[in-house]
């Protein structure tokens, strides 16, 4: 028998409406399944869920819906879950920036038995996140937070010759590069120091944000001292986080911004150095 | 941190001297609620005069209903209405991120007693349209709460029933949706687990005054309802409010959760 599935979606804002997706229901041969994100944990706020105490009774009531023999829709209609209907009136249990919608049918033959491999399949398909991607985005996330708040605290900020997201420029091979600094310290001509996020766990960023470090001071002959990479460190680093650290200590100051305590340190002692060759 | 529908209604404060500055130094200033404005409908005629009955009653029965208020409107971005008379019903879920529907099990198992009351309410005012889209709770799992609301299709009905409506109704429970159809439909019809729970209900309904019950419907004649009308539809309300619980008991087969229905004297 064919399986047919709903797509389950939460809409962030109703006035932008750009759903995304949570979960799958499929039903097939009077059977009905179904999977999540956030049902054992904290709702994905990667999605802008807002309210978790909704998010939660949202699922929750979806779950008791497909626990019943049958649906209840409009004025007292019984659908009941054998009938392949089922899912056009589970529909019904939509509202605001909740969202159930149809997904379509699945042309192949289903067995019953097999019910929560598919709906496994179909949520790995539709709704999973890409785990690396997502703690790639989280350290970007964290480093960001972490290293604006460090900067803010060390007093930079008000420094009348501070400069962020600025295109500083430098040679390389005889030609002219500019690249965005995060932070800058100094007259652009010659700055005093300069201060940039790198991830040590995305390679191809890493490469490309080594490369600008190290031909920045080069051409413009800043110390390893005035130029500061900011890192967000790991108490289990991996292969590839340590051998990047290795070689970003080679062409920089490195400074784990998540040790708030010697960050600053250092960046008081890259301080004391502003103005000196 | 409570729950936001704790409180179901948002106020804010107007910007100007005699807004939140008033309210920071005397504990009072002006401001804005949210509101559902409903307006006339030419399909539906008797929809403004049902929700200003119906309202009314419910809030004497003191059932949870929302605040409303009979509110004029002139025009916005150049459109004027012709009939701006609305009824404005405060919005209980200002910031619009809606809880699930109810679930009518955990509504009754809950709150048996406000159930028991609105099933009841319906068949006084032949609210034949009580449906999850017209119910909230705060909690579809384990309510505290219920409010009910939309009552157009109540009393003189939908369409352009009018007397035509209620003078078929007679005895019915009202409860049928569309008018023709053959069941009765209500949420709590099947799930009121003990006929007890009506006791109180039938009580305060039978107290309503008369003078109230016409002073409602004469009132409605402001928005649109002739003196027939108004005359047959306070006859009809006054009496259904001293003869509900025959009405109910007529139609005793309708209520499968309920065995216990008390016998009279001489039964």
């Amino acid at each position: 028998m064919s399986a047919r599935f709903l797509v389950a979606k939460y809409v962030p804002d109703v006035k932008r409406m750009e759903p995304r997706n949570i979960g799958v229901i499929v039903w097939c041969d009077g059977c009905a399944d179904a999977r999540f994100l956030g049902e054992d944990g904290t709702p994905p706020r990667r999605l802008g869920v807002r309210d978790t105490f909704v998010y939660r009774k949202w699922l929750s009531s979806w779950r008791k819906q497909l626990a019943k023999p049958f649906v209840e829709v409009g004025h007292g209609q019984i659908v009941n879950k054998s009938a392949p209907e089922f899912l056009d009136a589970l529909r019904e249990w939509s509202r605001g920036s909740f969202l159930l919608v149809d997904g379509g049918e699945i042309i192949d033959a289903v067995d019953r038995t097999k019910l929560s491999s598919l709906t496994e399949y179909l949520f790995r398909e539709l709704v999973a996140v890409d785990e690396k991607k997502e703690a790639k985005e989280q350290e970007y996330q964290r480093l960001k937070t972490a290293a604006t708040q460090l900067i803010k605290q060390s007093g930079l900020m008000e420094r009348p010759e501070f400069r962020r997201d600025e295109p500083t420029w430098y040679k390389a091979f005889g030609l002219t590069r500019y690249f965005p600094c995060d932070y800058v310290l100094g007259p652009m001509e010659s700055p005093y120091s300069i201060y940039h996020r790198t991830l040590l766990s995305q390679q191809k960023t890493f490469d490309s944000t080594a490369f600008h470090l190290h031909w920045f001071r080069e051409s413009r002959e800043i110390s390893k001292e005035r130029c500061a990479a900011l890192v967000v460190g790991s108490a289990q680093p991996t292969r590839e986080q340590s051998e990047n650290r290795q070689m970003l200590e080679q062409i920089a100051t490195v400074i784990d911004v998540t040790d708030t305590h010697a960050a600053r340190a250092k960046l008081a002692e890259i301080a004391s150095l502003n103005g000196q060759p | 941190m409570g729950r936001r529908q704790d409180h179901p209604y948002r106020a804010s404060f107007r910007r100007d001297p005699l807004g939140w500055a008033k309210f920071k130094d005397e504990g009072c200033g002006f401001g804005h609620v949210g509101a559902l404005h409903k307006g006339e409908l030419e399909t539906r005629p008797y929809r403004f005069i049902n929700e200003y009955i119906c309202g009314n009653i419910a809030q004497f029965l003191m059932l949870p209903i929302p605040p409303f208020a009979i509110t004029f409107f002139t025009k916005q971005d150049g459109i004027e209405l012709r009939n701006a008379t609305l009824f404005s019903s405060l919005d209980f879920n200002y910031e619009r991120d809606q809880l699930p529907p109810p679930d009518f099990d955990s509504c009754v198992s809950c709150l048996p007693d406000q159930c028991a009351g609105i099933l009841i309410f319906d068949i006084l005012v032949a609210n034949s349209d009580r449906t999850r889209n017209n119910l909230w709770c705060d909690d579809s799992e384990k309510p505290t709460r219920l409010l009910i609301f939309d009552h157009d299709y109540a009393l003189l009905g939908g369409a352009e029933d009018g007397i035509d409506h209620i003078d078929s109704l007679a005895d019915s429970l009202g409860l049928r949706f569309p008018v023709g159809s053959k069941n009765n439909f209500h949420p709590f019809l099947k799930r009121i687990p003990s006929a007890r729970l009506f006791d109180e209900w039938y009580n305060r309904i039978d107290s309503i005054p008369k003078w109230f019950i016409e002073k409602l419907c004469t009132d409605a004649e402001k928005f649109g309802l002739v003196r027939r009308e108004s005359k047959r539809l306070a006859s009809f309300l006054s009496y259904r409010s001293h003869n509900l619980e025959e009405i109910v008991k007529k139609h005793k087969d309708e209520f499968q959760g309920i065995a216990d229905w008390s016998k009279g004297l001489f039964q």
